[in-house]
C-alpha cells in the first residue's frame, strides 16, 4: 500500500536573478511500513524535500500524496487535522515546548483532540516505558540532556500514533550511544506498529538502520539502495554510493568499522 | 490544556516581562486618575470656565492610543520569541485558531494583571495625582474623590477594547505566519535586498534627509505654527516638511544606511584589527530587522525630550510671568476710578486703598551699545514713574526690584528686552536722553521685568527716575493709577471676570499714537480714549485692571498643560523603554543557539557575555542617544527663539530620560544573560 507518493515536485527559492532550484522534478514513492533514509550531499535538497512531504512547506510545482490525500491541495485549515491524524516529526534541535514538563509535552496535542483520558494515559505509559522516560516525566526540557530530549521528542511525535514519522537528522547532535539507542527505538516502532518512517541523515551508520536509502543530488533523484543482507553489508553499500555521489565522508567508515 | 499551556507560558516569561507589565499598569493608573480627576465635582466646577481640563480627557485617550501601540509591539516581539514554539505546535497538528488562543490567553493574563494592578494603583495614587494637578494650577483645595465606579469601568472597558483590538491583530498575524519561516528562520532574503540600487539610494538619502531636516529647523520659519496651530499658514507646511524629512531620514538611517555601513565595515580589513568595530559591524542585520522599532524609539525619545522641553518652558517661563504680575487686586486710574469702585461695592466687595502711582510719558533716545535694537527705531516712547511712588508700591508688591537711585540714574523696566538678544551689561551701558532738552541724560543702572501694579496697565517700557527729575517732566498725557486690596469677592468669580473683560474694551483702554519717531525733537505722542481712528502704529493699555480672572485662568491652563505634557513624556519614556527591553529579550531565543555553538567552539562564556552586553547596549541606547540629540537640537532652536529657555532644567529632564532607558538596558542585559546561561545544556553548566 502506498504511504507517500511524490510526483514531479520542483521547488525553487528566490527571485528571478538569483533563483535557487532546491528540488528539480523529483518523483518517488514510499510504501506503508517502510523505514526510508534520504541521503545526499549538503545542499542537495533533503531538508526541502522533507519539509514539502511533511506539509511544512509547499512545492513550486508538482503534487504530493500522503496517506491517500493530496496534501499539496489541502488548505491550511484542513492541514491541521491532517497533521494530527497522520504525521509525526522529529527535528534536529527544537522539539519540545520549554514551558511544559515532559509529560505535558507528550499529552498536549492528545488532550486537545478530546481523546478520552484513560486512552491518553495508556499511550503515555506505553511510550514512556518504551523509550525509557519514566524518570523524566516531571522534568522540564531545560533539565534534560540532548539525548534525553531527542527520546522525548520521539515519544511526542509517536503519541498521536501517526501513520508516518518524518525525522530530519534526529541523531545529528547526539553522541553515538544515544544515537544508537534512539535508532533502535525507531526501528522497533517501525517493526511493531508498522509506522512508516522517513529520515534524513548524513551519517551512513545511522542510515544503516533503514531498509531503503534514497539518494538525491542537486534536487533530483540519483539512485537508491535497498537493504538485502546484514546491516554491515548495507552499511558498506551506502558508503560506496556516498563515494560515488561525492560529498560522503570517508571518515565515517574508519570510525565505525 | 490550552489554558494550562497559556498559564505555563505566561509564568515562564514573567520575569522578563515584569517591567513591561509595570509600565502597562502605570498607563492604566494614570488613565484612571485622569478620569476620576476629571469627574471630581470640585474640579469639574472649575473646568466649566477652563477648557484646559479637557487636556485630561485628551491625555486619557492618548494613553489608550499609546497602549495600543506598545502592546502591539510587545506582542510582536512575543510572537517573535515564540516562533519556533509556534512552528512546533503547527506541525504537531494544532490549528491556527488554537495557537492564536493560547497566545492571546498568555498575553491576556499579563494584561489583566497589569489592568488590575493599575486600577489598584490608580485608587491609591488618585489623591496625589489630583493634588499635584491642583498645585500646578495654583489651587489650594483638597479633593477626596478617589473612588469612582464610572471611571473604574470606563478605564477597564477602554483597556479591554485595546486588548481585544491587539488580540485581533495578533491572531491575524499568527494565521498568516508561514510554517517554514517559523522552523527555519533564514536571513537570506535580507541579504539579497541589501544589494539593490534602491537600497543604496535610500542608504544615502537617510542621512541627507536628517541633515536637511536639521538645517531646515534653523533656516525655515516654523515655530509660528506651534503657537497658532493654524494649518493654512506657510509655517504649517514648513513644520510638516521638517517633521517628514526627519522621520523619513531616521527611518532610512536604521533601515538602510546603518546595515549597509555595517556590512561594508565587515568587509574592510581594519575592522578585523579592532575588535569593537567588528562587533559593531555584526549588529547590522539586527538593526535592519528591527529598524521599525529603532525608528520609533528615536522618535519617541525625541518627542519626550521636546515635550519635556515645552513643559519646562511653560513651567518656568509661564509661571515666572505669572509671578511678575502684581499681587495687588484692583488698579484703576482716575477716569474709571469711581465707576469701578461703585460696581464692586454694590456687589458687597470691600476695598482697601494701598498706594497711588502717577505716570508720565515722553519720547526718549537711548545712547549706548545696541540701543537701536532695544528701541527698535530711532526713538521710543517711554512711561515714567517716580522713585518715591515706586518704592511705596514695592511695600505691597514684594516682587518689585528694590532700587535706590542716585542723581541721574534710572531703572529700566521692560518685558520685551529679554527677547531682543541683548546682554544685560550692554543695556546697562546705555543712557537715556529725553525729548525735553532741559532734562539731563540718565544712566540706566538696573533692569527689571516686573512692572509696578502689573504690566497690562502700561503701553510698553517704563523708566523709574529720581523724584526731582520726575517733577520736571511735563505732565501732558499723564495719569494716576490707584491700587486697592479687594476682600469678600472670590478672585475667579464671574463678576470680577466681567469687570476684567470690560477693562479690555475700547472704552476703557487708552490708545497711544506715536509719530515722527526718526528725530527726538519732532517725535510726538498723542493719547486717545474711546476714539476710533486709524491707529496702525498704536499701543493699547488698560485703564484699570483686576487681578484675578485672567491670571487665575492662565495659571490653571498652564498648570494643566504642564502637568499633562510632563506626565505623557514620562509615561512614554517608561513604557517604550520596556518595549525595547522586550525586543532584545525576544532575540535571545534565536541567538542562544549561536552562543551555544560558539561556546562549543571554545570561546569562553565570559567573552560571549561581554559581547552580548555590548550588542544590547548598542541596539538599546543608540536610538536613545540619537533621539536625545534630535530633541535637544530642536529645543535649542526653540530656546534661541525664546532666548531664556531653562536649558538646565531641560538637561536635567533629558538626563532622567536617559537614565530610565539605561536602567531598562541593565534589566534587559541581566535577563539576557540569565536566559543564555539557562540554555546552556546541563552537561556544560559548571556545577
Ligand atoms: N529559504 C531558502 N531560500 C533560498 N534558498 C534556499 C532556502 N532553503 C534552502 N535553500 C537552498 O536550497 C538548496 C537545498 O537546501 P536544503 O536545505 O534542502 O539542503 P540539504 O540537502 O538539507 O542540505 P544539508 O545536508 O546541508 O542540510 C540549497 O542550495 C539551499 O541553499
Ligand atoms: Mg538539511
Amino acid at each position: 500500500m502506498r504511504m507517500v507518493e511524490v510526483k514531479q515536485v520542483s521547488k525553487s527559492f528566490g527571485a528571478r536573478n538569483n533563483l535557487v532550484r532546491a528540488l528539480n522534478n523529483i518523483s518517488f514513492t514510499i510504501d506503508r511500513g517502510e523505514f526510508v533514509g534520504v541521503m545526499g550531499p549538503s545542499g542537495a535538497g533533503k531538508t526541502t524535500l522533507l519539509n514539502i512531504m511533511s506539509t511544512i512547506d509547499r512545492p513550486s510545482v508538482g503534487r504530493v500524496y500522503v496517506a491517500g490525500q493530496e496534501i499539496t491541495a489541502l488548505p491550511e485549515r484542513d492541514l491541521a487535522t491532517f497533521r494530527r491524524e497522520n504525521i509525526g516529526f522529529i527535528f534536529q534541535d527544537f522539539n519540545l515546548l520549554p514551558a511544559l514538563s515532559v509529560s505535558e509535552n507528550l499529552v498536549m496535542v492528545l488532550s486537545m483532540l478530546k481523546i478520552p483520558r484513560d486512552e491518553v494515559q495508556k499511550r503515555l505509559a506505553y511510550y514512556s516505558e518504551h523509550l525509557n522516560l519514566n524518570k523524566l516525566l516531571t522534568r522540564y526540557p531545560n533539565e534534560l540532556s540532548i539525548g534525553q530530549k531527542q527520546r522525548v521528542a520521539a515519544a511526542r511525535a509517536l503519541m498521536t500514533q501517526p501513520k508516518i514519522l518524518f525525522a530530519d537528522e534526529p541523531t545529528g547532535s547526539l553522541d553515538s550511544k544515544s544515537a544508537t539507542e534512539l535508532l533502535q527505538y525507531l526501528a522497533t516502532i517501525n517493526l511493531e506498529n508498522e509506522t512508516t518512517i522517513m529520515m534524513v541523515t548524513h551519517d551512513a551508520f545511522t542510515a544503516s538502520y533503514c531498509n531503503r536509502i534514497v539518494f538525491i543530488k542537486d534536487g533530483a533523484f540519483y539512485s537508491e539502495v535497498v537493504r538485502a543482507g546484514s546491516r554491515q553489508q548495507f552499511f558498506n553499500q551506502i558508503i560506496d554510493m556516498q563515494a560515488a555521489i561525492g560529498g560522503g565522508k570517508i571518515s565515517d567508515f574508519r570510525n565505525r568499522d | 490544556m490550552i489554558l494550562e499551556t497559556a498559564i505555563k507560558n505566561f509564568r515562564r516569561h514573567l520575569a522578563g516581562r515584569v517591567l513591561y507589565l509595570v509600565a502597562l499598569a502605570l498607563l492604566v493608573m494614570v488613565s484612571y486618575d485622569c478620569l476620576t480627576t476629571f469627574q471630581d465635582s470640585f474640579i469639574s466646577r472649575i473646568s466649566q470656565g477652563n477648557p484646559a481640563l479637557v487636556a485630561l480627557l485628551l491625555l486619557f485617550f492618548s494613553l489608550l492610543g499609546f497602549s495600543v501601540l506598545i502592546i502591539f509591539y510587545a506582542n510582536r516581539f512575543f510572537i517573535h520569541q515564540h516562533r519556533s514554539e509556534i512552528g512546533l505546535m503547527i506541525i504537531s497538528g494544532l490549528s491556527r485558531g488554537q495557537i492564536a488562543l493560547i497566545f492571546f490567553l498568555e498575553t491576556l493574563f499579563g494584561e489583566l494583571l497589569a489592568l488590575g494592578f493599575g486600577l489598584l494603583l490608580g485608587l491609591l495614587t488618585n489623591k496625589l495625582f489630583a493634588m499635584l494637578l491642583l498645585r500646578l494650577m495654583g489651587l489650594r483645595a483638597a479633593t477626596n474623590h478617589w473612588f469612582s465606579f464610572s471611571a473604574l469601568w470606563k478605564t477597564s472597558l477602554g483597556f479591554l477594547i485595546v486588548f481585544a483590538l491587539v488580540g485581533i491583530f495578533d491572531s491575524s498575524r499568527i494565521f498568516s505566519l508561514r510554517t517554514v519561516r517559523l522552523l527555519y528562520p533564514n536571513e537570506l532574503g535580507d541579504i539579497r535586498q541589501r544589494n539593490s540600487w534602491l537600497n543604496r539610494l535610500l542608504a544615502w538619502l537617510g542621512p541627507l534627509l536628517v541633515i536637511g531636516g536639521y538645517v531646515a529647523v534653523f533656516k525655515l520659519s516654523w515655530i509660528h505654527f506651534m503657537e497658532t496651530l493654524r494649518f493654512s499658514d506657510r509655517t504649517a507646511t514648513n513644520t510638516v516638511l521638517i517633521m517628514g524629512a526627519l522621520i523619513l531620514g531616521i527611518w532610512f538611517c536604521f533601515r538602510n544606511t546603518l546595515p549597509a555601513l555595517f556590512s561594508w565595515l565587515q568587509g574592510t580589513k581594519w575592522a578585523y584589527d579592532q575588535q569593537r568595530i567588528l562587533d559593531l559591524a555584526t549588529t547590522g542585520q539586527e538593526v535592519q530587522f528591527h529598524h521599525q522599532s529603532l525608528t520609533l524609539t528615536t522618535l519617541f525619545v525625541t518627542a519626550s525630550v521636546v515635550l519635556l522641553g515645552f513643559a519646562s518652558v511653560l513651567y518656568s517661563d509661564g509661571f515666572r510671568n505669572l509671578e511678575e504680575e502684581a499681587p495687588i487686586d484692583l488698579v484703576a486710574d482716575r477716569q474709571f476710578h469711581d465707576h469701578v469702585l461703585q460696581q464692586i461695592k454694590a456687589k458687597g466687595g470691600h476695598l482697601q486703598r494701598l498706594a497711588h502711582l502717577p505716570v508720565k510719558i515722553m519720547p526718549v533716545t537711548l545712547h549706548g551699545p545696541k540701543s537701536d535694537v532695544i528701541m527698535s527705531q530711532a526713538t521710543m516712547p517711554i512711561e515714567i514713574v517716580g522713585m518715591h511712588n515706586y518704592l511705596q508700591i514695592q511695600r505691597h508688591q514684594k516682587n518689585l526690584l528694590p532700587v535706590i537711585l542716585d542723581r541721574n540714574q534710572a531703572l529700566f523696566i521692560s518685558q520685551d528686552f529679554q527677547y531682543q538678544h541683548v546682554h544685560l551689561h550692554e543695556l546697562m551701558r546705555n543712557q537715556v536722553q529725553f525729548a525735553d532738552g532741559k532734562l539731563p541724560r540718565l544712566q540706566i543702572v538696573a533692569f527689571s521685568r516686573v512692572y509696578p501694579l502689573g504690566s497690562n496697565l502700561f503701553f510698553g517700557n517704563v523708566l523709574v527716575v529720581p523724584d526731582d527729575i520726575f517733577e520736571q517732566i511735563p505732565s501732558a498725557n499723564s495719569r494716576v493709577l490707584v491700587g486697592y486690596r479687594l476682600k469678600k469677592i472670590a478672585p475667579d468669580s464671574p463678576f470680577l471676570k466681567k469687570i476684567d473683560d470690560d477693562s479690555y474694551q475700547s472704552k476703557a483702554s487708552r490708545q497711544m499714537r506715536y509719530r515722527h519717531p526718526q528725530q527726538l525733537q519732532k517725535a510726538q505722542i498723542t493719547i486717545y480714549q474711546d476714539v476710533k481712528r486709524d491707529l496702525s502704529n498704536a499701543y493699547i493699555s488698560s485703564n484699570y485692571s483686576v487681578r484675578g480672572p485672567s491670571q487665575v485662568l492662565l495659571q490653571r491652563v498652564l498648570g494643566a498643560i504642564v502637568f499633562v505634557i510632563g506626565l505623557l513624556a514620562i509615561l512614554m519614556t517608561f513604557a517604550w523603554a520596556s518595549v525595547c527591553s522586550l525586543r532584545e529579550l525576544s532575540e535571545v531565543e534565536r541567538t542562544r543557539f549561536d552562543y551555544l555553538t560558539l561556546t562549543k567552539i571554545g570561546i569562553d562564556q565570559h567573552h560571549l557575555l561581554r559581547y552580548s552586553n555590548w550588542k544590547n547596549r548598542m541596539l538599546f541606547l543608540s536610538p536613545v542617544i540619537f533621539g536625545i540629540g534630535n530633541g535637544l537640537l530642536v529645543m535649542r532652536f526653540v530656546g534661541l527663539y525664546l532666548n531664556h529657555l531653562p536649558m538646565k532644567l531641560l538637561y536635567l529632564l533629558t538626563a532622567a530620560v536617559f537614565i530610565v532607558y539605561w536602567c531598562f538596558y541593565l534589566f534587559t542585559s541581566y535577563n539576557y544573560r540569565r536566559i543564555i546561561k539557562m540554555t546552556t545544556p546541563p552537561d556544560q553548566q559548571g556545577r
